[in-house]
């Protein structure tokens, strides 16, 4: 029986294998790189689609102040508002929380939350639309533990009761309107902290509590019965209600 | 970056080398996958089956045996009787009396290896068999596997094991598992790496033992111990697409877990015994697949401990959210409430979808090149997800037994 030479290893081989492998795996990042790039920029897209949606929704404001209530198109831009809030979520995950970019947004994103609140406010005095709101401020896991589960909370209090508005700010968010906002309702620091029909409750409330505050301010059941195809609201939710 | 994510890069990229590795040994042989003809080379053959307590499977193995497309004056077949204590001598004994030709030996219990090496020497054959009993062989298999006989140089050459007629969701595991082996095999064979002569059917140059001397009990992986001892030989081992043989699936999860445990222990003890063979210079690519086996084990067990991490980590945090909302979960039943970003390709997800893609490949390339006309494809498919937790799972307990020093037994 004859012994074989045939062991010799192939560096050359090898190198070719590792060249290969390396295109695969170079590619499988410039694929998701290209993914996330693509998806920063329909959000910019967005932003654009967004500043047009809301001088439409001035104009509806202005025209609301003149015609019927019957004009008003709320849970488009409430739809709108949502939309926008869960992309800005997965940009934030792709970019980080800390990015520059990521935290311009948010500014953005809040400023319409305030003027989606403002309007609504006024529509739900003057056409009587079954709305309640609820301002809610957060921070992060850092300064409070307690937000992440407090944001679930909210978020399923929104899917619940179709017709309560949720907006959630970022508490430490450096944004003029909101440090007007929060001047307006006499804020001190400690969150998580909710704004419900201008009285503001500190602290981390449970569902049960939470819908005992609710009790006092509108029915419950009413809101639960009158579900629609409205979705509601103009949080993000990854787990927390931002 | 966490050290989860380097360790998921670090994983794929080691299984993506692997495999570019095959499908480029695949391109250089693609002209010589099959060979030919026997060149009418027809020499007597001895077939050895060692039995131990196997009552039920004799019968059947012996038949397929007898039925193999081979002429019967050159088929020595030899039934050996490893002192069972069930009614497996007397299955073999009244087979003989049907088939007088068949030879039946008869010795006291001392473990496979032992009823190997008590046949090999009164066997007449220029080529040596060893099949197991709960194995049966196409007809043809031997004349497919003699082809591959084509120089002095080659001492044995293995066959493609598939699992009988896969009917339960592990049957399918091991269906699809033994499909990718099938593929990988023939590769590692042009690779001068198989490190495996299995039991169900392989066949020798009588002269290899000669050479290399009998079989050991290796952990009771003699079958394993007996590749490397060839491999340490120089010796060549070729692999036969052509030649199926037929094992029975294991059942439970408990027999296949047995199953598996004996072989990786097998190997990681035999390797222990054969450290030479990592020695590059000598043994070139095996060295670089024996060296790669072993991280490939380290890597799969650290990836499947990230993965089962990360989901239990996703139960808690679901369970945690359900208790706040006081498993009130109706209001989240609904579609637009799919978190899409979970969706998103990431460099994680595009390395997973890759790693994936390639191992259907390697399964639909086994059951190609190998002829199979089985249809078991729902179950080859949680096979993909299944099988690398349960071989991690085997790792993880393999090495406890090691390291415990507990024996595993054949049965």
């Amino acid at each position: 029986m004859e012994i074989t030479n045939e062991k010799k290893i192939s560096f050359q081989k090898y190198f070719l294998v590792l060249l290969f492998t390396l295109l695969i795996f170079g590619s499988g990042f410039f694929l998701s790189d290209y993914v996330t790039k693509k998806r920063i920029a329909q959000l910019n897209d967005l932003q654009q689609n967004l500043r047009t949606d809301i001088l439409s929704l001035e104009t509806q404001f202005s025209i609301l102040n003149q015609a019927p209530c019957a004009n008003l198109n709320e849970s488009t831009l409430t739809n709108e508002l949502y939309d926008i809030s869960q992309k800005l979520m997965s940009v934030g995950s792709s970019l980080g929380e800390n990015d520059e970019q990521f935290l311009e947004l948010k500014k953005y994103y809040s400023i319409l939350e305030i003027k989606h609140w403002l309007l609504l406010q006024r529509a739900a005095d003057e056409c009587k639309l079954p709305l309640a709101f609820i301002i809610y401020f957060y921070e992060d896991g850092k300064n409070c533990p307690q937000c992440e589960d407090q944001g679930y909370i909210l978020t399923y209090f929104r899917e619940k009761y179709p017709f309560l508005r949720i907006y959630s700010f970022d508490y430490d968010l450096e944004l003029a309107a909101l440090k007007t906002l929060k001047s307006v309702f006499r804020l001190k620091d400690g969150t998580p902290i909710m704004v419900i029909n201008n009285d503001a409750y500190y602290g981390y409330k449970s569902k049960e509590e939470l819908e005992t505050i609710l009790e006092k301010y509108v029915k419950l059941e009413t809101l639960e019965e009158k579900e629609t195809a409205t979705s509601t609201s103009a949080t993000s939710s990854k787990k927390s209600s931002r | 970056m966490p050290i989860s994510e380097i360790f998921i890069y670090l994983g794929t990229f080691v299984a993506l080398y692997f495999g570019i590795l095959i499908f480029i040994t695949l391109y250089e042989n693609r002209r010589r996958l099959y060979e030919k003809d026997t060149g009418g080379f027809l020499p007597v053959i001895s077939i050895i089956l060692p039995c131990f307590n196997e009552q039920g499977n004799v019968e059947e193995v012996l038949q397929s045996l007898v039925s193999l497309d081979y002429p019967k004056d050159c088929l020595e077949i030899i039934a050996v009787d490893d002192g069972s204590r069930d009614n497996t001598l007397s299955e073999m004994l009244a087979f003989q009396k049907k088939y007088p030709a068949l030879k039946v030996l008869c010795k006291k219990n001392g473990g496979k290896h032992t009823a190997l090496n008590f046949a090999i020497p009164q066997a007449k054959g220029e080529i040596i068999g060893t099949i197991d009993a709960d194995c049966f062989a196409e007809p043809d298999a031997l004349k497919q596997m003699l082809k591959y006989f084509t120089g002095p140089e080659v001492a044995a050459v293995v066959s493609t094991i598939k699992v009988a007629q896969p009917k339960n969701i592990l049957e399918g595991v091991q269906y699809a598992e033994f499909m990718v082996s099938a593929f990988t095999k023939k590769m590692l064979s042009f690779l001068g790496s198989l490190t495996v002569t299995p039991g169900p059917l392989t066949l020798f140059r009588k002269e290899t033992f000669d050479l290399v001397g009998p079989y050991k009990k290796a952990y009771m992986t003699e079958d394993l111990e007996m590749a490397l001892r060839l491999q340490s030989h120089n010796l060549k081992i070729a692999c036969s697409w052509e030649a199926a043989i037929y094992t029975k699936g294991k059942r439970t999860l408990k027999e296949l877990s047995h199953q598996r445990l004996r072989w990786q222990r097998g190997f990681l003890l035999n390797l222990k015994d054969y450290l030479g063979l990592l020695n590059f210079k000598q043994h070139g690519n095996l060295s670089f697949l024996l060296a790669y086996s072993v991280l490939g084990a380290i890597l799969s067990v650290g990836l499947m401990g990230i993965t089962i991490f990360q989901f239990a980590k996703t139960v808690a945090s679901n369970i945690d959210n359900a208790w706040l909302i006081k498993f009130d979960i109706k209001p989240f039943l609904s579609l637009k409430n799919l978190d899409w970003s979970l969706l998103a390709i990431n460099p994680l997800t595009a390395m997973g979808i890759i790693a994936l893609l390639m191992v259907l490949l390697f399964m639909y390339l086994g059951k190609r090149f190998t002829f199979d006309k089985s249809r078991v494809g729902e179950k080859m498919l949680v096979w993909i997800f299944v099988y690398p937790f349960l071989n991690a799972a085997w790792w993880v307990l393999t090495t406890a037994s090691i390291i415990s020093g507990k024996e595993i037994r054949w049965k």
